[in-house]
C-alpha cells in the first residue's frame, strides 16, 4: 500500500474539499519513474446502505421468514418494525434484499434495535457453535426439546460472485433482557474466503409473544473497485503524458501506456469524510424508559438508561472522598484511587485514572481513614500517618510532597477546610495541617490544644485490646500503643462561614466504618410505597364482593360532589370466584344472564375529577365487543345506552379495550374514545383497568395493568363538557358489569370480576401503580385514611345480656324513638326468636325492639331476618318492618332503626342500605301514635324484658334515644362504623339513654350473666377473641400435658360446639392439686391486665397465702373475733400441718379477720378460699364474710356483710356452699375433702361463688345475682374478710384454709 | 454520642487566634447542611437552622456560661484576698468565683450581680485564695454580652 491521502473535515453539509499531496493525472506532463497519480474523476467509497433499515417504507426491502411482518407499531424511531409473533418450534428469519459488495476477511459489524414486548425470555436456549449441527438418532419420536422462550440472533450470509449462500453466520444475543424496552444488539463477523456480497440477517426463535426488531446499521464499505486504485509510472526513465486521460485498468497490477508514460494500478486507501449531524436531539422529549439498559430514541441519538450508581469496578465506594485536580479522590485500603479527569463514573481508563500508593510511603498502620484537601494538595491519613500528595488532571504529574509519621486521623467526617488551614481530628484531638506540617508534631500549639481534654472524652479515642486469658503485652519503655477509636461516635464538622466559626459535633457512629466500603446497594424495583396510595375518602363507591351469594350489596360508599348512591343492590345473583383477585370475587357469565347492575346510582363525571377501576380475568375465550363496566340512563326495564353515557368493553376486534362516551342515543363514541388498539388481549389473564378524568385539562386516559395510559380529550371544550347525569332520568342510572347497549341479548362479556370501585378523585400514574400492587391490588381497608377504629364485639351466646332493673330505667319522652346497633350472629334452627334489643315503657309496651328470626322460622319469610316493632301507648302495633335481606350470615352489620310517632315515618337501615321488606306479608306501615313515656322503663340488651329470648350473637356499638333520627350515614363511613362523639354527641344529636361504642354496654346499665353454667350451658359474655386452648372438659385438660403459659385462655367446650366456659390460667394459683383456672368471664378484661395479675400474685404470697399454707392461724395477722374463751370454746392451730380454726364446744365461735381493706374500682375481685375442707361434725355457719362499710364508704364503724360463703348443713348427707342472698344456692362440696371456692365481686358488688370439685373436676358451676347496687363513681371498700363467724356460727373447722384476694 | 459541639471562632479580639466555644443542644447533631449563608442541622427527623438573635434551641432555653481557668495572678502557692469585682456586660447574670482549684466543688454561692457594676461601688464579694475561678452564668432566654471584668486583689504575700 502506497500514497497517502490527506483530507480536510469540510464545514458541515458540505462536500468533502480533498486536500492532496497526491495529484491527478494531468496531460502532456512529465512523470518521473515512480510518479503517482490519481485519476481526475476518483469518487470515494461510502458505507453501502441497508435497504429500509428502518422500515419506514414499509413492507419492502426484505424477506419475511416464518411471523415476520413489518407493519404500523410502536417502533423503535419512526412509525414502522419488523415483527416476530413467534410461530413455536420453527424459527423465523428476516433477510435484507440488499447484496452488498464485500471482500473476503472484511470485517463488519452490524447492530439493530430489538424489543422482546411481553416474551418471556428464558435462558434455556440450546446453544451450538456456528455451522455445527446436533444429530439426534432418526425417528419420528426423537425430538430436542428446548424450554420456552425466544431469543434473537443477528448476523450475515454471505455470497459468492454467483449470489450462491455459502456461509451465514449469526451471533446469538444475550436474552437478559427485561420485556417492553428497545435495546442495542450487534453482531460482528468476518467475511469468509470466497465472499463477494453480503446480506443482514435477523433469526429469531420465539415460542410466545411478539419480538421487534427496528433501525438496522452497518459499517460495511465495499471494497475491491476499481475506484480504490492509484496509479505509478513504471517506465524506465521520464516520460511525458498523453493529452487524452488514459483508461485506468480496474485490477491490481493493471497496466496502461499513457503516451511515453506506463501507469500500474497499485492499491491505496482511501477515506471519505462526511459531515453529519450527531448527537441531536429530537423535538420532543422522549419518554424516558425506567429499565437499566434500555434504549429510547431521540432525534438521532440514542440514550441509554444506566445506574445513578457508579459501577465502575474500580471505584472503591468508600466513604474518604475529596476533590480535587478535576478528578474524585477516594480511599482504598492501603492506595487512594482517583478518577478520571472530568469523569467520575470512570475509575478504570489508563493514564486517566488510577491510585496513588499511599501505602508504600509509610511504615505504620495503612488503610486511608480521612481525606482532605489543602492549598490544593491532596492529604491522606491513615490511624498514625499524614501525606500530603501534588495532585493535578494528568496523573504523572501527581507527586507526594511529604509524609508525616505520628499525626493520624480516624475521623473523615472531621476533616474540614477552615480559612487558609485544614482542620482535623486526631487522636489528641483538632489540629490543623498548617501547624502539623510545620511541627511534624501533634502535642502543642495548636488550635484545638485547649479542648483537648473534653474532645479525647467525646471520642472515646482509644479502643481496647483483648488478650488471650495470661498473655501480657511487653511495651519497651517510651513505646505507646494507638489504638483505633471505639467507634461510638462519628465526629462530624463543618465550616460556617458566615459566622467564622468551626463546629464539632458528635453524633453517634453510623453504618460506615472509617476505611471501608458502605453496604452495598443492591439495585432493583423500587417498593411500592403505600405513600401513593389514593385515601379511602377518595372513593365513591366500590364494591368488593366478599358475599359468598345473593346481590353483593355490601359496598363502601360516601356521598361526595353530588354523587349520591342509591339504595337499590345489584339485582341479579351470580356465583361465587374464589378466590378473586383480594379474597373472593363473582363470576359474570353470558349463559343465564349473569350479569350485574346496580341501579339508581348517579357517578356525575361533569367536571369532575373523577376514575374507575376494575378488575377481572379473562376467561378461555374473548367475547369480541363486550361490554365490562358502563353506565347507562334508561329505564331498568329497558336498559339502552343513552346520551352522555359511557362504556368500557372488549373492543369489535377482541384484541384490546375501549372506553367510549356516548354523546347521542345512537351507538357511538363521539363524547370521546381511548381504543387501546391490538394490545394482544389474551385469554386466562388478569387486568385491572382504570379510567381517569381530570377537569384541568379534560383529558381522559385508559391504563391497562397501570401501563402507558391512552389519552384522549373529551369533545366539547375544556369545562364541564361532559355531564353524564344532567341529562338522563336521575333515578334509573344504573352502574353495570356484563351488559351491553342492546340490553340483555347480544354482545355480553363473560369474565371473573373483582373490585370495582369508583373515585371522586382523578388517580394519578403513581396511584394506580400503587393501587395495581404488582397485579395483587388492594382492599378498601387497606387504603389509608381508613378510620382505624372498629367497635369491639361482645359475645352474647345467650349467656348474659344487659339490663336495666325492673323499674329503674330510663325515663322516656315523646313519640319518637330511635336505635342503632353493631351485630353479627350466624344461623340457629329450633324456630326460636332472639332478640336483639327491647325497650319498654313504665307499664310494659314496647317503644322499640328488634327480633330476629331462625333459620327454620314457621314463618318462612321471616327465616334468618330482623323484625324492628314498635307498639303505642295502648300496646298495638303501630309499625312493624322486616329486612329484606338475611342478617345471620355471620358478618358484621349495622342496623338503624327510627321511629316518628307524630308523623307515622319509619327509617330503617342496615349497613347504609334500605331495609324494609315491603313485601312483608305482616308487615305494619309506619302509624301516628303516642308511644308509652315515663320513668320505670325496662331496657334490655340481648334479651327481652322478660330475660328470655337471649341474643346468641354478638353485639357492639350500641345506642337509644326517643328522638326520630334519619342520618344513619352519620353514625358509619361506608358500611363501617365510625368513633362516636362522646361530648357532643353530634350522631345522636342529644345525649343518649344508653350508649357504648367499646364492645360493652357499661352506661348505666348492669350486666346479667346467667347462672348456673354447666358444661352444656351457654357461653358468658366476653370480649370477642379466640381461646389459646379448648378441650371438652377440664379433666381432658389436665391431662393433656399441654404447657400453658400464665395467662393463657382456656376454653371448655362442649360436645357439640355450641356452648362453652372460658377460664383465665393463673400460674400463681396452681397450687394444693388445683389446675390455676379461673373464671376469664364474666369479668372481661380485668384479669388480663399482665400487671394486675402479678401483683395480686404477689399480694397473695406476701400477706395471705402463705402464711395461711400450714401456719397457725394466730400468726396469719388476722383479728382473732372469736367469742368464748380460746383453746377452751375455741381454737386455731396446725392440724396434721393444715391450718385450722376449730370450735371446741359449740358455745362460743371461731373466727378471724383479715386486716386487709380492698378498694374496688371497676375490676373484678377474686376472693379465693383455697382447700376449704368442712367436718361434718359441726354445724353449719357462714364460712366467709365479706365486709362493706355501708352508706358512706370511710364509715369504718358501720360495717355491713356484703357477701357470704356459708356451709349449710340442714340437709342430711351434703354440705352445701351458699350465699346469704336467698335463692342463690350454688352447688355441692363433699365432706373432708379439700374444695377452692371463689368469690367474684365487682364495685357492684355483685357477688357469686364458684365450686370447683378436686375429685370431678367439672367444669365448673358460677352462679351470679342479678346486681343490686348502683355503680358508684369513686368504688367500694370491703372493709374485711372474715373467715368464721363471731357471733352465730357454730361451724365445725376448716383445714388448710388459703385465703388470696385478687384485683 | 454527645449533645454537645466544640466550636471555634475564628473572628474574635485582635489576635489572629481563635476562641473555642462549647454548645449544649438539646438534640444531638447529626448532619450539618449549608444553603446559601446559613447552617442548617439535622437531629433525628428535624432540620434546625442556626440563627444569630434566637435565645432559645428547639424551644428549649439555655444558659451561657463563661469560666475562666484557675487564675494565680502570677503568683502561684501565694494566697490572695480578693475584695470585690466589675463587671461590664448585658444581661441577667450570676457570679461564683472557685477557691479551690483541687475540687470542682469549691466555689461560692452563686448570687445574681448586675450586669454592668461600673457605675458607683464596686461588687464586694471576699474570698481568699492562692487562685480563682470565675465562673459567670448568664440566665437563659436572654441575648447576652461580656465586655470586661475586674478583679480588685490584695496580694497576702509578706511584704505586698
Amino acid at each position: 500500500m502506497i500514497g497517502t491521502t490527506i483530507l480536510r473535515m469540510a464545514p458541515p453539509g458540505r462536500s468533502v474539499e480533498h486536500v492532496m499531496s497526491l495529484n491527478s493525472w494531468q496531460p502532456g506532463t512529465l512523470y518521473l519513474s515512480g510518479a503517482v497519480v490519481s485519476s481526475t474523476i476518483i469518487s470515494a467509497p461510502v458505507i453501502t446502505a441497508i435497504g429500509n433499515s428502518g422500515f419506514e417504507s414499509g413492507s419492502t426491502g426484505w424477506t419475511l421468514g416464518t411471523g415476520w411482518s413489518i407493519a404500523l407499531t410502536s417502533a423503535f424511531s419512526g412509525q414502522y418494525a419488523a415483527t416476530n409473533s413467534g410461530v413455536a418450534g420453527t424459527p423465523g428469519t428476516l433477510e435484507n434484499n440488499v447484496f452488498a459488495s464485500v471482500s473476503a476477511g472484511k470485517s463488519i459489524t452490524i447492530k439493530c434495535f430489538v424489543d422482546y414486548g411481553t416474551v418471556i425470555v428464558q435462558d434455556g436456549v440450546f446453544l451450538l457453535p456456528t455451522e455445527d449441527s446436533f444429530l439426534l438418532p432418526s425417528g419420528t419420536a426423537d425430538f430436542l426439546i428446548l424450554p420456552t422462550g425466544a431469543n434473537v440472533s443477528l448476523g450475515f450470509r454471505f455470497y459468492n460472485s454467483a449470489f450462491e449462500l455459502i456461509s451465514t453466520l449469526i451471533t446469538n444475543q444475550d436474552t437478559d433482557y427485561a420485556p417492553d424496552v428497545w435495546k442495542e444488539i450487534t453482531a460482528t463477523h468476518i467475511a469468509p474466503s470466497n465472499s463477494s456480497y453480503v446480506r443482514a440477517f435477523v433469526d429469531t426463535n420465539s415460542t410466545a409473544g411478539t419480538i421487534k426488531v427496528d433501525n438496522f446499521s452497518w459499517n460495511l464499505v465495499p471494497g475491491g473497485s476499481g475506484i480504490d486504485f492509484i496509479f505509478k509510472a513504471v517506465q524506465t526513465g521520464s516520460g511525458v503524458s498523453g493529452v487524452v486521460e488514459p483508461i485506468w485498468p480496474v485490477i491490481d497490477g493493471g497496466q496502461i501506456v499513457d503516451n511515453e508514460v506506463t501507469w500500474e494500478a497499485v492499491t491505496a486507501t482511501t477515506v471519505t469524510w462526511q459531515a453529519d449531524s450527531i448527537l441531536t436531539s429530537g423535538d420532543t422529549e422522549p419518554t424516558w424508559p425506567t429499565v437499566t439498559g434500555a434504549v429510547v430514541s431521540d432525534g438521532n441519538i440514542a440514550w441509554e438508561t444506566v445506574r445513578l450508581v457508579i459501577e465502575d469496578e474500580n471505584c472503591p465506594h468508600t466513604r474518604e472522598v475529596a476533590i480535587a485536580g478535576s478528578k474524585i479522590f477516594a480511599g482504598d485500603e492501603d492506595i487512594t484511587r482517583f478518577s478520571a479527569t472530568l469523569n467520575p463514573r470512570d475509575w478504570t481508563t489508563p493514564e486517566d485514572a488510577g491510585f496513588l500508593a499511599t501505602g508504600l510511603q509509610q511504615k505504620g498502620q495503612v488503610g486511608v481513614t480521612a481525606l482532605g484537601v489543602y492549598r490544593g494538595n491532596l492529604c491522606v491519613w491513615n490511624q498514625s500517618n499524614f501525606q500530603i500528595w501534588q495532585v493535578d488532571p494528568d496523573p504523572s504529574a501527581m507527586a507526594l510532597l511529604d509524609s508525616m509519621e505520628g499525626i493520624g486521623s480516624g475521623h473523615h467526617k472531621a476533616v474540614q477546610p477552615v480559612s487558609n488551614d485544614l482542620f482535623f481530628l486526631a487522636a489528641l484531638g483538632v489540629r490543623t495541617v498548617g501547624i502539623a506540617a510545620g511541627s511534624t508534631n501533634l502535642a502543642t500549639g495548636d488550635s484545638g490544644v485547649p479542648i483537648d481534654v473534653l474532645v479525647q472524652s467525646e471520642v472515646e479515642a482509644f479502643g481496647f485490646l483483648k488478650l488471650p486469658t495470661g498473655f501480657r503485652l511487653l511495651l519497651p519503655d517510651s513505646f505507646r500503643l494507638f489504638l483505633p477509636s471505639s467507634g461510638t461516635v462519628d465526629p462530624l464538622a463543618t465550616y460556617y462561614p458566615s459566622a467564622g466559626q468551626y463546629w464539632l459535633a458528635f453524633p453517634p457512629s453510623t453504618v460506615s466504618t472509617p476505611g471501608d466500603a458502605p453496604p452495598s446497594v443492591t439495585p432493583g424495583t423500587p417498593p411500592i410505597s403505600d405513600v401513593d396510595l389514593p385515601f379511602a375518602s377518595e372513593v365513591t363507591a366500590w364494591w368488593d364482593f366478599e358475599e359468598a351469594a345473593g346481590d353483593r350489596s355490601k359496598y363502601y360508599s360516601k356521598s361526595v360532589d353530588g354523587n349520591s348512591l342509591g339504595l337499590e343492590a345489584f339485582n341479579l345473583d351470580v356465583e361465587k370466584w374464589s378466590p378473586g383477585i383480594v379474597d373472593d370475587g363473582v363470576k359474570l357469565r353470558e349463559s343465564g344472564n349473569k350479569h350485574i347492575r346496580r341501579s339508581g346510582l348517579e357517578l356525575v363525571i361533569a367536571n369532575n375529577p373523577w376514575s374507575a377501576i376494575i378488575w377481572f380475568d379473562t376467561l378461555s375465550s374473548i367475547d369480541a365487543g363486550g361490554y365490562i363496566l358502563s353506565q347507562w340512563s334508561a329505564s331498568v326495564a329497558s336498559e339502552t345506552m343513552g346520551d352522555r353515557q359511557w362504556r368500557l368493553r372488549i373492543n369489535a376486534a377482541g384484541n384490546g379495550f375501549e372506553f367510549s362516551i356516548i354523546t347521542g342515543i345512537t351507538d357511538n363514541n363521539t363524547g370521546v374514545d381511548l381504543d387501546t388498539g391490538d394490545i394482544g388481549l389474551s385469554t386466562l389473564t388478569r387486568y385491572m383497568l382504570v379510567i381517569t378524568h381530570d377537569p384541568d385539562t379534560d383529558l381522559m386516559s385508559l391504563y391497562i395493568n397501570a401501563g402507558t395510559p391512552v389519552t384522549a380529550a373529551i369533545v366539547g371544550g375544556a369545562t364541564n363538557s361532559i355531564n353524564i347525569s344532567s341529562q338522563v332520568v336521575q333515578a334509573a342510572q344504573l352502574v353495570t358489569l356484563g351488559f351491553d347497549s342492546s340490553g340483555l341479548t347480544t354482545t355480553k362479556t363473560s369474565l371473573n370480576v373483582d373490585l370495582v370501585s369508583v373515585w371522586n378523585t382523578s388517580l394519578t400514574a403513581l396511584n394506580i401503580v400503587a393501587l395495581y400492587n404488582s397485579g395483587n391490588g388492594y382492599a378498601f381497608e387497606s387504603l389509608p385514611g381508613q378510620v382505624a377504629y372498629n367497635p369491639g364485639m361482645m359475645m352474647y351466646n345467650r349467656g348474659g345480656y344487659f339490663a336495666t332493673p325492673p323499674g329503674n330505667g330510663k325515663t322516656f319522652a315523646g313519640s319518637s324513638t330511635f336505635t342503632i346497633a353493631y351485630f353479627r350472629t350466624v344461623e340457629w334452627t329450633g324456630d326460636v326468636e332472639q332478640v336483639l334489643y327491647q325497650f319498654q315503657g313504665p307499664t310494659g309496651t314496647t317503644r322499640t325492639a328488634a327480633i330476629v328470626h331462625a333459620s327454620d322460622a314457621s314463618i318462612a319469610e321471616t327465616r334468618n331476618r330482623v323484625i324492628v316493632r314498635t307498639r303505642n301507648s295502648a300496646g298495638a302495633v303501630i309499625c312493624k318492618l322486616m329486612s329484606n335481606v338475611d342478617v345471620c350470615d355471620d358478618k358484621n352489620h349495622v342496623i338503624f332503626y327510627s321511629f316518628n310517632g307524630v308523623t307515622g315515618d319509619a327509617t330503617f337501615i342496615i349497613d347504609g342500605v334500605d331495609a324494609d321488606e315491603t313485601g312483608y306479608t305482616s308487615r305494619v306501615a309506619p302509624t301516628i301514635g303516642a308511644l308509652e313515656t315515663g320513668s320505670s322503663t325496662n331496657l334490655r340488651w340481648g334479651a327481652s324484658v322478660a330475660n328470655t329470648l337471649q341474643w346468641g350473637g354478638y353485639l357492639g356499638f350500641t345506642g337509644l334515644r326517643d328522638t326520630y333520627l334519619t342520618n344513619w350515614s352519620d353514625f358509619m363511613t361506608g358500611n363501617v362504623p365510625k368513633q362516636l362523639d362522646h361530648s357532643g354527641w353530634t350522631e345522636f344529636g342529644g345525649s343518649p339513654h344508653v350508649f357504648h361504642d367499646a364492645g360493652a354496654v357499661d352506661s348505666d346499665m348492669h350486666r346479667v350473666v346467667n347462672r348456673f353454667f354447666t358444661q352444656g350451658s351457654n357461653l358468658p359474655i366476653g370480649p370477642e377473641q379466640p381461646p389459646e386452648w379448648s378441650y371438652t372438659s377440664i379433666v381432658i385438660a389436665e391431662g393433656s400435658g399441654d404447657a400453658w403459659v400464665d395467662g393463657d385462655t382456656i376454653q371448655i367446650v362442649s360436645g357439640d360446639q355450641q356452648t362453652a366456659v372460658l377460664f383465665l390460667y393463673v400460674a400463681g394459683l396452681v397450687i394444693n392439686g388445683h389446675n390455676g383456672f379461673v373464671h376469664k368471664f364474666p369479668f372481661g378484661t380485668a384479669l388480663d391486665n399482665a400487671t394486675t395479675r402479678a401483683r395480686t400474685v404477689r399480694n397473695v404470697v406476701r400477706t395471705i397465702d402463705r402464711q395461711s399454707a400450714g401456719l397457725d392461724p394466730d400468726v396469719w395477722g388476722w383479728t382473732d373475733n372469736g367469742t368464748g374463751t380460746k383453746e377452751t370454746d375455741y381454737d386455731h392451730d396446725l392440724d396434721t400441718g393444715k391450718s385450722r380454726l376449730i370450735n371446741l364446744t359449740g358455745s362460743g365461735a371461731v373466727s378471724v379477720q383479715s386486716a386487709q381493706s380492698v378498694t374496688i374500682d371497676d375490676n373484678i375481685t377474686v376472693l379465693i378460699i383455697d382447700a376449704l375442707e368442712v367436718s361434718t361434725s359441726y354445724a353449719a355457719g357462714p364460712a366467709v364474710d365479706i365486709y362493706n362499710p355501708a352508706g358512706d364508704h370511710n364509715n369504718v364503724t358501720d360495717e355491713t356483710v356484703r357477701g357470704r360463703i356459708r356451709v349449710d348443713k340442714t340437709q342430711d348427707a351434703t354440705n352445701w356452699i351458699i350465699l346469704e342472698a336467698a335463692g342463690n344456692d350454688a352447688t355441692t362440696i363433699p365432706f373432708g375433702t379439700p374444695t377452692r371456692i371463689w368469690m367474684y365481686t365487682d364495685a357492684h358488688l355483685a357477688l357469686s361463688s364458684v365450686r370447683m370439685d378436686t375429685s370431678t373436676r367439672p367444669e365448673g358451676s358460677l352462679q351470679l345475682p342479678q346486681l343490686q347496687s348502683p355503680k358508684t363513681n369513686d368504688g367500694v371498700v370491703i372493709k374485711h374478710v372474715q373467715l368464721g363467724n363471731s357471733t352465730t356460727t357454730k361451724l365445725g373447722y376448716f383445714l388448710q384454709a388459703q385465703l388470696r384476694m385478687r384485683l | 454520642m454527645s449533645d454537645q459541639v466544640f466550636i471555634y471562632t475564628m473572628n474574635q479580639g485582635k489576635v489572629t487566634q481563635g476562641k473555642w466555644s462549647r454548645y449544649v443542644f438539646p438534640f444531638v447533631i447529626e448532619v450539618f447542611a449549608h444553603l446559601e449563608d446559613a447552617l442548617y442541622l439535622r437531629h433525628g427527623d428535624n432540620v434546625s437552622k442556626v440563627v444569630e438573635n434566637e435565645v432559645a434551641d428547639d424551644g428549649v432555653n439555655f444558659e451561657g456560661i463563661i469560666q475562666w481557668p484557675w487564675l494565680d495572678f502570677k503568683s502561684p502557692g501565694r494566697d490572695k484576698m480578693m475584695m470585690g469585682f466589675d463587671l461590664v456586660g448585658e444581661g441577667t447574670l450570676s457570679i461564683e468565683v472557685g477557691y479551690d482549684q483541687t475540687t470542682l466543688h469549691g466555689f461560692t454561692e452563686k448570687f445574681a450581680i448586675t450586669a454592668d457594676s461600673l457605675p458607683g461601688q464596686i461588687i464586694p464579694l471576699p474570698v481568699t485564695a492562692p487562685s480563682f475561678s470565675i465562673k459567670l452564668t448568664y440566665d437563659g432566654g436572654q441575648a447576652w454580652e461580656w465586655d470586661s471584668m475586674q478583679l480588685y486583689l490584695q496580694d497576702f504575700h509578706l511584704g505586698k
